[in-house]
């Protein structure tokens, strides 16, 4: 059952006829062609496919995408501008935070997620923030220090 | 999934409507973080979901002026989890919140649908339970209220009708000398409980004496439940650690655990013990360090 819907993904506005059954990340992925969201669990234990819903962390992999409607989406492909990377995103670089790259979509919208909320995090509870996304390739160990670098980063473009 | 129709209703009346007409076939859709699991994997099908997303007041969140606090049913956990007003006055409430999923599954998954899911390991049940919480329900024209420990009728079930929601969850005030707290035992961060033990306790004023005391269970029974024979044991006594000891072994008696994949029966009733001794030694510690924290 198709039904009409609005979004708006990375500041641009979309009107598209989505079936029901469809999640956030199939729209994102499929109709949009922004494959940067990654589909690992769907079932909301890995956290590849989080991106921000008026500024909230969710999986979209559990969200239908119709409750989506009318919403501000940001994804890991809206999140650099003029090609110049996030701060978070030049922590995960500069920090080797990445290897095989398939969690890091993900990672990296917790991580902003997780410091617009709180810019001041302890390593406790960057922990407890990341816990919902899995890496399978680095230990996470660079992926906590990419955070705390993210941080600096974040807080030194404050002063300026 | 079988294909389902979508519905956006934006008032209470006309959900409920909606959930009236066919028959079980339709559900209500809050987070969804339950629900789309069962669906994508559990071969739950549906004709209709009926999103709450656009009814007004349902994820309203707010202390009354005598102290209580009304969580309408559609409020996100994060939201509870990180409300100054609940982590002031109920910390043990913003606690349990914190305890469920991950950030992201904080984000959607809201109390109300933790309680109408009604797993007997839903997190937030133990200590909303323990703090003798209402469920408020309606059926669109009128409320009715009954008491959260008596809302869950079996796994999965609860006393709602068809047509019916539920509107939001009213915890009385917790006085001065009131303190509350759950605790989990769980197999990864990312998991229900085990075993959920949460306890209320209402100490005499400069004293460990228990002037009233809840103590509930959770993924021990078909349904969340308290445990009347621990409470007995402890109401009206000096909680001390011997009393302690004695009570945890008594919550037991009240256990009628499962073994699943997650723990045998008889593991659980040793958490039982475990849980409910943290609880009441923290209650304890709090009461001797002079209460009002
Ligand atoms: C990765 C992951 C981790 C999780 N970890 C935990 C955990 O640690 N602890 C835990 O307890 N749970 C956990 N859960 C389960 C789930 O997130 C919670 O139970 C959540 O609170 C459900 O809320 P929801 O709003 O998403 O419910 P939904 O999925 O929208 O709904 C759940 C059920 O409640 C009904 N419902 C919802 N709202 C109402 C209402 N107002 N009136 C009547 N019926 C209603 C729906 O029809 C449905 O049957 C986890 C889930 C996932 C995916
Ligand atoms: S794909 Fe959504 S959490 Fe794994
Ligand atoms: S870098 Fe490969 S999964 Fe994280």
């Amino acid at each position: 059952m198709k039904q009409e819907l609005l979004i708006t993904v990375n500041g641009d506005e979309h009107h598209l006829l989505v079936d029901t059954r469809r999640t956030l990340l199939d729209v994102l992925r499929d109709d949009l062609g922004l494959t940067g969201t990654k589909n690992g669990c769907g079932a909301g234990e890995c956290g590849a496919c989080t991106v921000l819903l008026d500024g909230e962390p969710v999986n979209s992999c559990l969200t239908l995408a119709h409750e989506a409607a009318g919403r501000d989406v940001l994804t890991i492909e809206g999140l650099s501008s003029g090609g110049v990377l996030h701060p978070v995103q030049q922590a995960f670089v500069s920090q080797g935070a990445i290897q095989c790259g398939f969690c890091t979509p993900g990672m990296v919208m917790t991580t902003k997620a997780l410091l617009d909320r709180n810019p001041d995090p302890t390593r406790e509870e960057i922990l407890a923030g990341l816990r919902g996304n899995l890496c399978r390739c680095t230990g996470y160990v660079k992926i906590v220090e990419a955070v705390e670098v993210a941080q600096c980063l974040l807080a030194e473009e404050e002063l300026v | 999934m079988k294909p389902f129709e979508y519905k956006r209703p934006s008032s209470l009346e006309e959900a409920c409507t909606m959930l009236a007409a066919q028959d079980g076939r339709v559900k209500a859709l809050a987070g969804g973080t339950d629900l789309l699991v069962q669906m994508k994997q559990g071969g739950l099908e549906l004709d209709a979901l009926v999103s709450l997303r656009d009814v007004p007041g349902l994820d309203a969140l707010h202390l009354e002026e005598d102290g209580s606090l009304i969580m309408g049913s559609a409020t996100p956990l994060g939201a509870i989890e990180n409300s100054p007003d609940v982590r002031r006055a109920f910390p043990g409430i913003a606690e349990a919140a914190s305890f469920v999923g991950s950030m992201q599954v904080r984000s959607r998954a809201t109390v109300g649908g933790n309680l109408c899911n009604a797993a007997p390991s839903a997190d937030t049940a133990p200590i909303l339970i323990a703090c003798g919480s209402t469920a408020v329900i309606t059926d669109g024209q009128a409320d009715r209220t009954v008491l959260l420990e008596d809302f869950f009728s079996g796994p999965g079930q609860t006393v709602l009708g068809p047509g019916e929601l539920l509107r939001a969850i009213v915890v009385p005030p917790v006085p001065e000398t009131g303190f509350a707290k759950y605790c989990k035992s769980f197999r990864s961060a990312m998991d229900c409980c085990t075993v959920g033990v949460a306890v209320y306790s209402d100490f005499v004023p400069g004293s460990a004496v228990v002037r009233d005391l809840r103590l509930a269970l959770g993924a021990v029974a078909p349904t969340p439940i308290r445990a009347r024979a621990a409470e007995a044991m402890l109401v009206g006594q000096e909680l001390d650690e011997a009393l302690t000891d004695r009570a945890s072994l008594e919550a037991v008696a009240d256990a009628l655990p499962i073994s699943d994949l997650r723990a045998s029966a008889a593991y659980r009733k040793v958490l039982v013990e475990v849980l409910s001794r943290r609880a009441l030694t923290a209650a304890r510690a709090w009461a001797e360090r002079g209460a009002v924290a």
